[in-house]
């Protein structure tokens, strides 16, 4: 369970990388086409894994977990991109 | 049509929102509150100690029971867990229209009576969470309507955030609005499945009461009819009027058990049916923690030959996706990781609510340069709903711990004290400034519960004292969460301060400015 927590927050990190405005908030720098689409690409298997390597117990309950967790991690995401804005707010200050 | 029909969502998501978004919150905390009803319950019934459960209980109980009456039907022992510390027997003696049923709640160790305070405990928040307290006053009705328009809120507020996914993982902090929607759009994105969830499951769990037309036209008793048809249970027990002694070892039911149900503390209570009769039936039930069913897992066996009997049959597809749902909203299911994530979701959905109706009055008072009534209306309503209930729910665990314990209707009392409280915060929020209101009720709701733990430790130090040597995690975990409810309600007076004294320095600055001004 810990595993397949782990691996969706990666998969919903590298989705927001995915998002220009995002990028550029974390790196300074414009995000390229071909980087967003291998974010993209990488974000969606990494998040469709997190779900299969739980899936050999009951999938009801397996889906209320991973459910559950997508809602933490979502929120996880937005809560450091917007420390990291704090941040650039701050310094550009 | 496009640009028409968005137009229609906004309009039904600002406005169903706000008519119903106060009882809303409401129905949402005290819904959140309710995922731990059972460790709250423990916190407001210190009596009852922090004692573990044991297999080992169940032949000293059948023994118990044994003294108590021979005339006695059913038998019934109920394990305490770590969620639920009580320890209870039961029986009950045939009377002329109903049997009459007999309880004991007792100490684990030494098996002596506990007398415990007479308190609604956690369960309180779960029952007004769906009755409003107005329980033969249309309560149900009321929290379904609420149900309801949750669901319309949902789909709309899809439509109304355009930015939804684009938006998906940013908050600004640079200013207040911008933070507050992002929030609201934020926190609307992670409890959608959530929401969804609750708001569709609290409709089907009474759907005999919103929708009873159907049932009442084919069957003369409407929707109990219909539930007899469509339930499965195991057949009663006919007694054979053959006198037995009651058996006095669980222990090969238990064994068997073990193999059926293999996890660590699987039985939740035991049933024992006609004790002295000699087709007496003994009846396990499972601590729900493996199926999203509220269906209660049981396995039968005859009494005297410890013979296991058939199982209950399983359900109709319907009824099953129904169970589903109701196990789904009570998530009775959920272990201690999966409990506090439903209550972050809980917290997260109370968040939405919370920041939509202060958006929408903001939004407003930013357009108009004249307030009217219903903008003050909507401004203390939210002030007495968001600040003054949770004032309300510290008050209600403050008179759980003030209130003398031989008062006569002490539970009663207790819920007075919370809605007398919320009366008053709902004068207090019309009578000051509302800023000052907010801030002010929030430092008196970080205030109360931050000494909380304090107050509980000095009426009795031996409650804390006894939970911290038995690892007891229901109660620390209780003074715990009052300490960090407390610190960030102290977080948000001092952030609200901080905007009140503001443009309070400004007009002094500018007041300085103008004397010097004249007087050069």
């Amino acid at each position: 369970m810990l595993i397949s927590f782990i691996i969706q927050l990666i998969a919903l990190w590298l989705l927001s990388m995915a998002m220009s405005k995002h990028f550029r908030l974390v790196f300074k720098k414009p995000l390229e086409d071909n980087k967003a689409m291998i974010f993209k690409i990488l974000g969606w298997l990494l998040l469709i894994m997190s779900f299969f390597i739980i899936s050999n117990k009951s999938i009801a309950m397996v889906s209320v977990y991973w459910f559950s967790y997508l809602a933490l991690n979502i929120f996880i995401i937005a809560a450091c991109n917007a420390w990291f804005s704090l941040n650039k707010i701050k310094l550009s200050g | 049509m496009k640009p028409d029909f968005r137009r229609c969502m906004i309009w039904l998501h600002t406005y169903s929102g706000l008519l119903i978004g106060w009882l809303l919150f409401v129905i949402f905390v005290t819904g959140t509150l309710s995922y731990f009803n059972l460790e709250i319950s423990q916190w407001m019934k210190p009596e009852l100690g922090s004692y573990k459960s044991s297999d080992k209980l169940l032949n000293q109980s059948l023994s118990l029971l044994s003294e108590q009456t021979n005339k006695s039907q059913r038998w019934q022992i109920n394990l305490p867990t770590e969620r639920d510390n009580q320890f209870v027997i039961s029986w009950s003696i045939p009377d002329v229209k109903r049997a009459k049923r007999f309880s004991m709640i007792l100490d684990s160790q030494t098996f002596n009576e506990i007398k415990v305070r007479d308190t609604n405990g956690g369960n309180f928040f779960r029952t007004f969470h769906y009755t409003l307290e107005l329980r033969g006053f249309g309560g149900r009705y009321i929290a379904g309507i609420a149900a309801m328009v949750m669901l319309i809120g949902i789909f709309t507020g899809v439509f109304t955030h355009r930015r939804f996914f684009k938006d998906f993982f940013t908050i600004r902090i640079n200013k207040l609005m911008k933070t507050l929607t992002d929030t609201h759009a934020v926190m609307g994105v992670i409890t959608l499945p959530f929401c969804f969830v609750i708001s569709f499951s609290a409709l089907l769990i009474y759907i005999s009461i919103y929708v009873p037309f159907s049932a009442q036209h084919h069957f003369d008793n409407g929707y109990r009819d219909l539930n007899k048809l469509v339930s499965t249970s195991l057949p009663k027990v006919t007694a054979s009027n053959i006198a037995v002694e009651p058996i006095k070892d669980l222990m090969p039911f238990v064994n068997t058990v073990k193999t059926y149900w293999p996890e660590k503390a699987a039985i939740k209570s035991i049933v024992y049916e006609q004790p002295f009769d000699s087709n007496g039936r003994i009846l396990v039930y499972r601590n729900p923690l493996i199926s999203l069913s509220n269906k209660a897992e049981v396995l039968a066996f005859h009494a005297k030959s410890a013979e296991l009997l058939a199982p209950i049959e399983p359900e109709r597809t319907a009824r099953v996706i129904r169970r589903i749902f109701y196990g789904l909203h009570e998530a009775h299911f959920a272990t201690p990781t999966l409990r506090w994530l439903f209550f972050f979701m809980g917290v997260a959905s109370c968040i939405l609510i919370a920041s939509g109706l202060i958006i929408w009055l903001n939004k407003r008072l930013d357009k108009v340069k004249k307030r009217h009534l219903g903008h003050t209306l909507v401004e203390r309503l939210n002030i007495a709903g968001i600040a003054g209930l949770l004032l309300a729910i510290t008050s209600y665990f403050y008179a759980n711990r003030i209130i003398p314990l031989n008062i006569e209707s002490r539970a009663e009392l207790e819920v007075t004290t919370f809605l007398l409280v919320w009366f008053i915060c709902l004068i207090y929020s019309f009578i000051r400034p509302a800023l000052k209101a907010w801030s002010e009720i929030l430092f008196f709701t970080a205030l109360a519960l931050l000494l909380l733990p304090l107050v509980d430790f000095l009426i009795e130090p031996n409650w804390l004292m006894q939970a911290l040597e038995y690892k007891n995690m229901a109660y620390i975990g209780f003074d715990l969460a009052l300490l960090f409810s407390g610190g960030v309600c102290l977080s948000i007076y001092k952030w609200l301060k901080g905007v009140i004294e503001k443009p309070e320095a400004k007009n002094i600055k500018s007041e300085i400015k103008t004397k010097e001004r004249a007087l050069c």
